[in-house]
Formats: structure tokens, C-alpha cells, sequence
């Protein structure tokens, strides 16, 4: 079986997997046993802490005073409460929002600024990871959902996606300049984890996304995989001190990078097979008036192939230096490979999207459409009366 | 966030002993469990009963104070144990390889707008195959790899959910989820 084989499969039992709902009349019965019994095996006895609280409460506020007190106090805790919990539910509910439902811009303005409101950037660094995990996830939901307007979903959460890379790479910068070497590190290593973490992730969702949007995830993972490589470059740089070691053992740091070059030699299998699949499906048609056209497209392919022959030189010298231990050179190849990768799926994008230039029996395959700008999207505009289908 | 509700939960069980806060608990987490065990199991009344139990067993661990830091990652470490109880008992000889069954009416559920029961069912069946096949190939591999892959890539749970059903570091997992995918393509 091949590698390939193997993927789909443990993709279609995931499939399955998520799509199985439990009965809910088992459920609702199963509920009502269980909270029974919990009922019935609760502690009698309040805790220690509480009631030694209640009894120092008693002793020292006077219970008149308390009572005057009492409604004026709660009145204005009610107010705070409904005021507080309005936020709150809604905050809470657009925890859950994706791109495109009504409180997504909520979710996303609750994230700025939680950001904004952080002094530490140690800590905005961490909060700006996980901000990327959010958007890699939206992607994978709207993507093994059923729902209405998924190419544009996606296409937001992808723009998200690279703008919080970006942010993040930003923030490594300042993290560097403002802290110690340790918290650097730190730093680093996390941001090396969760790009990782992001490339998974895209690849994982890359079959359930709409050939729309595959160009912009395609450049959100290339934007991971150079953000990844920007922390592996400062970890590599410490990896002789007492603190690179600390926070990075030598075997952690290689498996790290050899995870990366694992990554790009996928991309650029996928992005060869993609170039062949392409090239045997077109056909150009012999009697086409526009010439101009017909050798555009040969230059396209010429273009994607010397792109494809660029990454694979490129990993290879860098596979080189991960086995004669020159890990410092190590980052400026891997960019190499990826820009080259990333080339190539650029120039495929824009000859799949070209109406005139193959006629007959042609089909692309990989059906993608011109690559989004990359301004940042805050907000979606996609209809909000949308159909979703929520897991149980 | 989530994380935040569930120990709010949990502080209200303890210190209000408020059962309903426990269903709350039920409730999110009741159809991840269910679906978590499902294919693994070789019928639906045992994926029902593995999931009740499961919750069983975080109930007990609430009586018994015991430090919770993850609901969640804690349900899947005491549903995958109990599945793994499940093959280990004396009268259940069906290996997992072997547990694709026919029975008529083994779906769990019928829906509006999806597919109709002999199809769920149909796709159960094939599932359950396939994921015979999935785990004689990993088979091959030391334990914790196999365990990181199928936790990650079937279950799709997160590298910090997998650390705390492992009971290891999530950069231990990690790394060992690089290995066993470089491991498995060795195979």
C-alpha cells in the first residue's frame, strides 16, 4: 500500500469516525442513569474550606448590617450580571463562530484584544500561536462540514491564517530584542511547534477543500513553513549555549528540521504530480488562431518545471548539511525549496485559470483559481443566512 | 475557554453538589466519546457502554478529588483504556480485525437530509474495514508510534490532548509523531 493509499484511508476512516451521531434516546437515558447516580453518591459534607469560611463571615460582619446592605448590593449585581453576561454569552457563543457566520468579527475582535491588553511578548506570542491553531482549525471544520459559501470561508480563514503567521513571525522578533536568550528560545520553539503543527494540519484538510481555495491554503502552509524556519534559524543559532541546549535538545532540533525537509519533499511530490497530471490531461489545439497563447502556456510549464528543479536542488543540498552537521545553513535552503514549491504552484494556479488557452479534451486538475491579494480579511462577506450543520 | 467552562463545571459540582453540572459535562463531551470508541468496538451496545462507563469513571474521579486539568483529554485517556479492557476480557475473542458485522439495524441513529441506514450502515461496515486494515499496518510499529498516529491522524486529536491521554509531554508527542510518520513510510 502506499503512502498515498494509506492517507486516504486513514482519511475516510475519519470521515466515518466524525460523522457517527449516538442514538439520542440512548443518550437522553444514558444522561438521566448517570446523573441519578451521581445524585444519589454525593459527598454529604460541604468542604472544609467552605464552611470555616461561612463561620469566620458570621463572626465578623454584623448580620443587621448585612441585611440593610443586602438589596441595594444585589440590585446592582444583578445590573453588572446582565450587562457582564450579555458580553459573555456572546463571546462564548463566537468562540464557535467560522468565517462567514454572524459573530466570527466578534471572535476575532475578542482575540485582538486579549492581544492588544497583553504587556508581556512572551505572552502575546503565545496567544498569537494560538490564534494560529484557531484559524487552522475554522479551516478544517468549514472544510469536513456541510455548508453553504466554503470556498469563501475558506479563503478568509486562510487570509487569517497568513496574516497571524505573519504576526507571529513579527512578534519572534520582538520577543528576541526584548528578553532574555532563555525566553527566546522558548519563544522559538513554540513557534517551531505550532508551524509544524499548521503544515499538518493544511495537509491533513487538503482533499475536503473546494479546488477554489486550494491556491490560498497553499500559500498559508508555505507561509507556516517560513515562519517555521525563522524559529528553527534562532534555535539553531543558540544550539551550542547552555540555553539552546536547556530548552532544545540536539535530537529534538534535528527531528525538528527533519520534519521540515519530510514536509517540503511531500510538497513538492504533490506539486510534480500535479505538473504531470496537468501536462498529460491538456491538450492545445492545433488549429488555435492565438500562437502568442499556445507558447504562453509552454512557458508556463517550462516556468513550473525549472520552479519544481529549484526546490529539489535546493533540499538537497540542504539534506547534505543536515548530514555533515552544518545545521547553520540548513534554513536558507529550506526557504529555497519552499519559495520554489511555492513558485511553481503560483504559475499552475494562473495557467489552470486561463479560459482561451486549451481547448479540446482539456481539464486541469488541479482547478485552482488565481491566488487571492494578501490583504488581511478582519471581517467576511458572505451572506449570514447560512445552513450549517453542527456536530452533535 | 472550554477548558475555563469545564473547571467552572467542576467547581460547582464540588463545592454547589450540583449533579447538573456533571450533565453539562455529559453533554458537551457525550457524542465525542461515543464516536471516539465507535468504530473501534465491534457493536453499538458495547460503544454505548464503554461511553457510560467512561463517564462513570470521571464521576469517580470528582469523588475522589483528584486533580483535573482537562476534561476532555481525561474522557479520551479513560475511553481508550477501557476499550483496550474491553479486548482483554476473557469472553470477548473478536479481534478488532474481525468485527465487522451485518447486522441490520446496528446505525446508531436516523437523520433527515443524511444518509439513510442501510447506507450509514454501509459506510460503518467499510470504515471498520478499513480500519482493519489501517491497524494491521501500523502494527508494525513500536507502541507509542502507533498510538500518536491513530490518536492524531484518526481521532484528530490535538498534540496537548494526546500528551495528557499518553501521560507524556506534548514535545515528547511531537517528536514522536515525526518519527512514526518517518517510521511508517519506511514500512
Amino acid at each position: 500500500m502506499s503512502h498515498r493509499d494509506f492517507r486516504q484511508l486513514m482519511n475516510s476512516v475519519r470521515k466515518t469516525e466524525r460523522s457517527v451521531i449516538p442514538d439520542p434516546s440512548w443518550v437522553a437515558q444514558n444522561r438521566i442513569r448517570l446523573l441519578s447516580h451521581a445524585s444519589s453518591n454525593m459527598p454529604k459534607e460541604v468542604s472544609a474550606v467552605r464552611s470555616s469560611a461561612a463561620e469566620i463571615f458570621k463572626g465578623f460582619v454584623p448580620t443587621q448590617l448585612f441585611y440593610w446592605m443586602r438589596r441595594p448590593a444585589m440590585a446592582f449585581l444583578y445590573l453588572f450580571a446582565i450587562m457582564l453576561g450579555g458580553s459573555f454569552a456572546s463571546v462564548s457563543a463566537s468562540e464557535r463562530s467560522l468565517p462567514g457566520d454572524f459573530l466570527y468579527p466578534v471572535k476575532l475582535a475578542t482575540e485582538q484584544t486579549r492581544f492588544a491588553l497583553t504587556g508581556d511578548s512572551s505572552e502575546k506570542l503565545r496567544l498569537k500561536t494560538e490564534s494560529v491553531q484557531r484559524r487552522v482549525d475554522e479551516i478544517r471544520q468549514v472544510a469536513t462540514q456541510p455548508m453553504e459559501h466554503k470556498q469563501e470561508r475558506i479563503k478568509a480563514a486562510a487570509e487569517n491564517l497568513k496574516r497571524d503567521l505573519y504576526s507571529a513571525k513579527q512578534q519572534l522578533t520582538d520577543v528576541s530584542a526584548g528578553t532574555s536568550p532563555k525566553a527566546t528560545l522558548e519563544a522559538a520553539k513554540l513557534l517551531d511547534e505550532q508551524s509544524s503543527a499548521v503544515v499538518q494540519g493544511l495537509q491533513e484538510v487538503k482533499e475536503s477543500i473546494p479546488a477554489g481555495s486550494k491556491a490560498i491554503v497553499t500559500e498559508a502552509e508555505s507561509a507556516a513553513v517560513s515562519t517555521g524556519v525563522k524559529a528553527v534559524t534562532v534555535l539553531i543559532g543558540s544550539k551550542d549555549t547552555p540555553e539552546g541546549a536547556e530548552v532544545i535538545s540536539a535530537d529534538e532540533l534535528k527531528l525538528s528540521i527533519e520534519g521540515k525537509v519530510l514536509a517540503l519533499e511531500n510538497k513538492i511530490q504533490e506539486t510534480s504530480e500535479k505538473l504531470r497530471l496537468s501536462t498529460t490531461s491538456s491538450t492545445i489545439s492545433a488549429t488555435s488562431t492565438v500562437p502568442a497563447l499556445m507558447s504562453s502556456s509552454t512557458a508556463s510549464f517550462a516556468s513550473t518545471t525549472a520552479s519544481i528543479a529549484v526546490a529539489n536542488a535546493a533540499l538537497t543540498e540542504a539534506k547534505v548539511f543536515i548530514q555533515e552537521n552544518k545545521l547553520e545553513l540548513v534554513p536558507n535552503k529550506l526557504l529555497e525549496a519552499a519559495q520554489g514549491t511555492a513558485d511553481a504552484n503560483l504559475v499552475m494556479s494562473s495557467v489552470s485559470s486561463s479560459p482561451a488557452i486549451i481547448s479540446g479534451s482539456a481539464s486541469t486538475t488541479s482547478g485552482a483559481v488565481a491566488p487571492t491579494s494578501s490583504t488581511p480579511v478582519t471581517s467576511v462577506s458572505v451572506p449570514t443566512s447560512t445552513t450549517e450543520t453542527s456536530p452533535p | 475557554m472550554n477548558q475555563l467552562l469545564d473547571h467552572y463545571q467542576l467547581f460547582l459540582l464540588r463545592s454547589k453538589r450540583d449533579p447538573e453540572a456533571f450533565g453539562h459535562i455529559y453533554d458537551k463531551y457525550v457524542a465525542q466519546i461515543y464516536r471516539f470508541v465507535y468504530l473501534k468496538l465491534p457493536s453499538k451496545e458495547a460503544a454505548q457502554d464503554v461511553t457510560s462507563e467512561a463517564f462513570l469513571r470521571l464521576w469517580q474521579y470528582v469523588l475522589e478529588g483528584s486533580e483535573i486539568r482537562n476534561v476532555r483529554a481525561l474522557l479520551y485517556r479513560i475511553a481508550r483504556n477501557l476499550v483496550a479492557d474491553y479486548y482483554r476480557k476473557a469472553e470477548v475473542s473478536v479481534p478488532l480485525e474481525e468485527t465487522v458485522t451485518f447486522e441490520a439495524d446496528s446505525t446508531s441513529t436516523i437523520s433527515t437530509g443524511q444518509l439513510s441506514d442501510h447506507g450509514r450502515q454501509h459506510s460503518e461496515i467499510e470504515s471498520k474495514a478499513e480500519l482493519s486494515l489501517i491497524l494491521e499496518r501500523v502494527a508494525r510499529l513500536k507502541e507509542d508510534y502507533r498510538d500518536v498516529l491513530l490518536l492524531r491522524l484518526i481521532d484528530g486529536l490535538g498534540f496537548k490532548d494526546i500528551a495528557t491521554v499518553l501521560e507524556k509531554t506534548p514535545g515528547h508527542v511531537r517528536v514522536i509523531y515525526h518519527r512514526a510518520l518517518k517510521a511508517l513510510d519506511q514500512l
